[in-house]
C-alpha cells in the first residue's frame, strides 16, 4: 500500500514492562505553525517558540539534577521513584555510590547502575525512597533534523544562585546513537537532558567539538537498545548492543546489502510481505518508522523489534531513478519462511 | 556524452528524497543562521542602528551603545586598557573620532563621546521583563551580523576575582622560614615580565614580611587586576625590589582550565559585577559594549563579558542608565 508523504502519523506503542518508563507519549510536536516551517519568519514565530519552551520549562527543570561522584555532571529523573538517565561517563562504574542534587540543592544518596561506554548512556538510581519530580521520555526517533529543542543542565557544576541553565536550538543531525544540535554545551552539562518542544527527553548531553554548532547528545534509541542490561547494572559493550537482540519473529522477505543511503534490496523472497508490497531489487530502504537506516545492524534491529502481523512504515527510493515512496508493510512470520535451525546434536562416542 | 548519460540517473533525485540525504541542517536554518536571524525583524535593525564599533589602530576591539543624540556612548572599559589609537565605526560604516570621557571600575563601563547625531539612541526596556527563555539579540564582532539566543539563567551578582602574579609557589615551603620560592610561571605572568626568575624568594609583598604561601595570597587578594604591587625578592644574597602590575586571572589561568579551553576567546574581565543578566548568545569578546535587544527592539542591557562557551553577561539597563548618568555628570564637572 502506497501512502503519500504528508498524511502519515506514526503512533508507536510497542514496549515491554521494563521500557514503560521510556515510552510514554505519542504526540509529535506543538500545533503552532512555526514548528512546521523551515525557519521562523517573524518575531511572532519566535515568540511562539519562547512561549512553548516556557510552558514546559518549569517541569523540565524540576526533573533535571546535578550528579556528583565522578566530577560534576547532570542527569534527569524519568520515574517517580527516582530513576535517572545520564551520560555513561557521568554515572561511572556500576554500583558506585554517588549523589544526586535536586534543583533546590537537596542532596540525595544514589547508586550508579549500568552504562554503555560506546553510546555514552548511563543509569542512576536515587536510593533514598521518595516521590521525585520526573519527566517523560519521547519514543525513539520522534526527533528529526530541523526540530526545535532545548537543553538544560548544570554547566560548570551546581550553582544555586544561577540555577539551571537553558539553551534553545535546533537538531542539526541525528544518527542511531547521536543527535547533533546547536544548543551550546560545556563541562558539567554532561548527562543533562535535551528536550523536545513538548518537554519530553529526546537526548542526553554527551560531548562537544570546537564550534558552537557541534554539541552531541545520546539518543533515546541508544538507551532503549541497552535498557535491560543497563537496568541490571551491566557495562554494555559495543558488541552487546547489536549482538544479542531478541527476535520477535517479524519478517519482511528481502535479500539486501548495505548502501550509503540505507539498505539496497538485491532479491525478494516470493510470496513474502516484501513481494506483496511490490518492493523490487534496486530499491533502497532509507527509513523504517521514520528512523534513518544507517547500517545493516540497525535495519535488522528495527525489523526484529516487531512481531508477525505488526506494521512498519518503510521509506524507499529507487537506486537509479530516484523518487521517494512511503510504504506500509505488514510483517509476516519469520518461522514460516525460514524454519528455525535445528541445533546439531554432537555425535555420540 | 557517454559519460554524461551514465551519470545522469544518479543526479535525478526528487526533491523530497534529496532533502533526506543532505546530511546536516543547512547552516542558514540553524539558530544563528542567516534565515533564522531575519525573524528578529525590526529589532535587529534597531540593534544595528544603536551600535558603534570601537577600533584601536583600525582593529575592532569592542562595540558601543549609543545613549543620546549628543554622541555619548558606553562600552566595556577593560577592553580599552593600553589602547592608544582609538577611533570608531558608525553603523553606516564611516570611521569617526571617539574620545574616552571616564570609566567606572565596578561595572567595567566606560563613557565615550562621538560627534553628536551619530547613530540612533537606544531605547531602554525594563530588565525585570526579561525571564529565562526571553529572546535576545546583539550585534557580533565589528557590528556586522546580528546574533540571537535566549536569557539562559537567573539575574544575579558575579563575585570578583583579584589580580594575579601568575606564579607557582614552592608547595614544600616551610612556613616558619622567611620567604617563599617561585617554582614556575603561568602563561602571561606579569611577575616574569618584570624580570623575576624561577628560584627567586619572595620575602616581602607591600609592607608585609612573607613566611608562607598564605601570606602572599592574602596580600595579593587585596588588589584588583591592573593594580601595581611592590615585591621584595631575595636572589642569592641580594634583595631586589620589583613593581608588578597584576594581570587578570583569566589571562593567566584560562589556558589551564578545561572549560575555558573549550570556550574559544573570552573576556579578560568576566567577574566582579553587582548585577548581570545571563544569556547564551555566542558573541566574540570583542563584541562587548553593544546593546542586548529584546524582540521589541528595546535594550534590556549592555553586554559586558563573554564568560565561557555557554555564557555571556549583560549589565541590566537600569544599572547602565545609572552609571552612564554618573559618568556623564563627572565628565561635565571636569570641563
Amino acid at each position: 500500500m502506497k501512502v503519500t508523504f504528508s498524511c502519515l502519523l506514526i503512533l508507536s506503542c510497542v514496549g515491554t514492562e521494563n521500557l514503560k518508563a521510556i515510552e510514554t507519549s505519542s504526540a509529535k510536536r506543538p500545533s503552532h505553525a512555526v514548528f512546521e516551517k523551515k525557519v521562523p519568519e517573524s518575531p511572532s514565530d519566535l515568540i511562539a517558540i519562547e512561549e512553548q519552551v516556557r510552558s514546559v520549562l518549569k517541569k523540565s527543570k524540576a526533573a533535571t539534577v546535578c550528579i556528583q561522584g565522578n566530577g560534576s555532571g547532570s542527569g534527569v529523573i524519568i520515574s517517580e521513584d527516582g530513576l535517572v538517565i545520564t551520560a555513561g561517563h557521568v554515572s561511572g562504574e556500576p554500583g558506585k555510590k554517588i549523589h544526586v542534587v535536586l534543583q533546590d540543592g537537596t542532596k540525595l544518596k544514589a547508586k550508579a547502575l549500568g552504562r554503555s561506554a560506546a553510546a555514552d548512556s548511563g543509569l542512576v538510581r536515587i536510593t533514598k525512597k521518595g516521590k521525585y519530580p520526573f519527566v517523560d521520555v519521547a519514543p525513539p526517533a520522534t526527533v528529526h533534523k530541523g526540530d526545535w529543542i532545548f537543553a538544560v543542565g548544570h554547566p560548570g557544576g551546581f550553582d544555586k544562585e544561577r540555577g539551571l541553565v537553558l539553551r534553545v536550538g535546533r537538531v542539526i543531525h541525528r544518527s542511531t546513537d547521536t543527535i547533533q544540535t546547536d544548543c551550546k554545551l560545556i563541562g558539567g552539562d554532561s548527562g543533562g537532558p535535551l528536550f523536545d518542544m513538548l518537554g519530553r527527553v529526546v537526548g542526553i548531553h554527551s560531548r562537544v567539538s570546537k564550534t558552537n554548532e557541534q554539541n552531541f547528545h545520546v539518543t533515546v534509541r541508544a538507551f532503549k537498545r541497552d535498557w535491560d542490561r543497563m537496568l541490571a547494572s551491566k557495562i554494555v559493550t559495543i558488541d552487546d548492543s547489536f549482538a544479542k537482540i531478541e527476535r520477535k519473529g517479524g519478517f519482511l522477505g528481502i535479500k539486501r546489502i548495505s548502501h550509503p543511503k540505507g539498505v539496497l534490496i538485491t532479491g525478494i523472497i516470493p510470496n513474502s510481505p516484501a513481494a506483496s508490497a511490490k518492493l523490487r531489487p534496486g530499491d533502497i530502504i532509507t527509513h523504517i518508522d521514520e528512523e534513518k537506516i544507517e547500517s545493516l545492524n540497525l535495519f535488522r534491529y528495527l525489523i526484529n523489534q516487531h512481531g508477525p502481523g505488526e506494521k512498519v512504515i518503510l521509506k524507499t527510493i529507487k537506486r537509479w531513478e530516484g523518487g521517494g515512496n512511503k510504504i506500509e508493510v505488514t510483517l509476516g512470520n519469520r518461522d514460516k519462511f525460514i524454519p528455525p535451525k535445528k541445533v546439531p546434536v554432537p555425535p555420540k562416542g | 556524452m557517454k559519460v554524461a548519460a551514465l551519470l545522469l540517473p544518479l543526479l535525478v533525485v526528487s526533491e523530497a528524497s534529496a532533502q533526506d540525504f543532505l546530511d546536516e541542517l543547512p547552516s542558514s536554518r540553524r539558530l544563528n543562521g542567516k534565515s533564522t536571524v531575519l525573524a528578529f525583524g525590526e529589532a535587529g535593525v534597531s540593534a544595528k542602528d544603536s551600535t558603534l564599533t570601537v577600533l584601536n589602530n583600525g582593529k575592532a576591539i569592542a562595540l558601543a551603545t549609543v545613549l543620546d543624540p549628543e554622541g555619548y556612548v558606553v562600552t566595556k572599559a577593560s577592553e580599552l586598557e593600553g589602547m592608544k589609537d582609538l577611533s570608531a565605526l558608525s553603523s553606516t560604516g564611516d570611521e569617526i573620532n571617539i574620545t574616552l570621557m571616564s570609566s567606572d571600575q565596578k561595572t567595567d563601563l566606560a563613557l565615550m563621546k562621538v560627534d553628536s547625531g551619530t547613530g540612533t539612541p537606544v531605547r531602554w526596556a525594563d530588565p525585570n521583563n526579561a525571564q529565562q527563555g526571553t529572546w535576545v539579540g546583539s550585534m557580533n564582532h565589528e557590528a556586522e551580523t546580528l546574533m540571537i539566543g535566549v536569557i539562559s539563567a537567573k539575574r544575579r551578582s558575579i563575585e570578583g576575582r583579584s589580580g594575579v602574579l601568575g606564579v607557582l609557589l614552592d608547595p614544600n615551603d616551610d612556613p616558619k622560614e622567611m620567604g617563599v620560592a617561585i617554582m614556575q610561571f603561568g602563561p602571561n605572568s606579569p611577575a616574569q615580565k618584570e624580570g623575576i626568575r624561577e628560584g627567586d624568594l619572595v620575602i616581602r609583598v607591600e609592607d608585609k614580611e612573607i613566611k608562607s604561601r598564605k601570606d602572599i595570597s592574602e596580600e595579593i587578594k587585596k588588589f584588583a587586576p591592573t593594580e601595581e604591587v611592590r615585591l621584595k625578592i631575595l636572589r642569592g644574597e641580594e634583595g631586589i625590589p620589583f613593581k608588578v602590575t597584576l594581570n587578570y586571572m583569566s589571562n593567566v589561568f584560562d589556558m589551564l582550565d578545561r572549560n575555558q579551553r573549550m570556550s574559544g576567546l573570552t573576556s579578560k574581565r568576566k567577574t566582579g559585577f553587582s548585577d548581570v543578566l545571563q544569556h547564551e548568545i555566542p558573541l566574540s569578546p570583542m563584541a562587548m559594549g553593544g546593546p542586548l535587544m529584546d524582540l521589541k527592539g528595546l535594550a534590556i542591557g549592555v553586554n559586558i563579558a563573554r564568560s565561557d562557551r555557554v555564557t555571556t553577561f549583560a549589565l541590566p539597563s537600569s544599572l547602565v542608565k545609572e552609571i552612564a548618568d554618573k559618568l556623564k555628570s563627572e565628565s561635565l564637572g571636569n570641563d
